[in-house]
């Protein structure tokens, strides 16, 4: 099979794409995609885990973090 | 838009003024979701890619030049979030390839295209969507190249790994013409 024929077969079987736009308005879903709180990132579950893990293990650790408010 | 209406407009839009980027969502949503498009192959997913990359875009404005090209950004952002979109399909195995209101295998075999689809649905995201840009929208390898910020080479070099994948795919297929 050579590289063009593939090509070929790959364009016959998946054409490509017309040329339009979205059907309908989308701008209300990215203003509302914008508005939206921010949720837990899987940054932000790690560290809280590991801060409860770590206040665990140095219960000690509470008295350092209250120092600071 | 007038250079200078799209300078102000994009500094505004650096701000945060929602009413800027309204005016570069309403000038370039076409674009985007085009580019989308022609990545994911289905309406429903360049829709959410066209959502998620308008607000990878307003999220990530600070990062904006606005001295240089927010058509060739965006392009960059949607470029990324079709990945992402691909991915994702992936994982959930419901890789979409064709819009049932828009393509349908033309020329080839019925057989002989699910088998082709088939196994371009089987190659990494990453390859798919270089062999989408290249060997089906066959746009040069620059512009891709651009759109993923890669040099030419990786474009190249990706071109040929799915080449040599899809060959390999369609062999397990029983397809060897």
């Amino acid at each position: 099979m050579t590289d063009e024929y593939l090509k070929d077969l790959l364009r016959s079987a998946l054409p490509p794409m017309s040329r339009q736009g979205p059907a309908r308005d989308l701008w209300p879903k990215v203003v509302s995609r914008i508005e939206a709180p921010p949720g837990w990132s899987w940054l932000d579950i790690s560290v809280a885990i590991g801060l409860a893990i770590a206040l665990l293990i140095f219960p000690k650790a509470l008295l350092l973090i209250a120092f600071h408010f | 838009m007038t250079d200078q209406t799209e300078g102000e407009l994009l500094a505004r839009f650096v701000q945060g003024d929602l009413d800027a980027f309204e005016c570069l969502y309403r000038e370039y949503h076409g674009e985007v979701y085009q580019w989308a498009m022609r990545i994911v192959r289905d309406a429903g997913g360049a829709e959410d890619v066209l959502v998620e990359a308008f607000w990878r875009a307003y999220r990530g404005r600070a990062r904006f030049d606005a001295s240089r090209s927010f058509g060739a950004w965006m392009r960059r952002i949607t470029t990324n979030a079709a990945l992402d979109h691909l991915r994702a399909m992936r994982s959930r195995g419901k890789w979409v390839m064709i819009d049932d209101k828009i393509a349908a295998p033309a020329a080839t075999a019925q057989g002989l295209g699910e088998s082709v689809i088939r196994a371009f649905g089987k190659l990494p995201p990453k390859l798919q969507l270089v062999a989408t840009l290249a060997l089906i929208e066959e746009l040069p390898y620059a512009e891709i190249a651009d759109a993923l910020h890669v040099p030419v080479g990786t474009v190249k070099s990706r071109a040929f790994r799915a080449i040599r994948a899809l060959r390999k795919e369609l062999a397990q297929l029983g397809i060897e013409p």
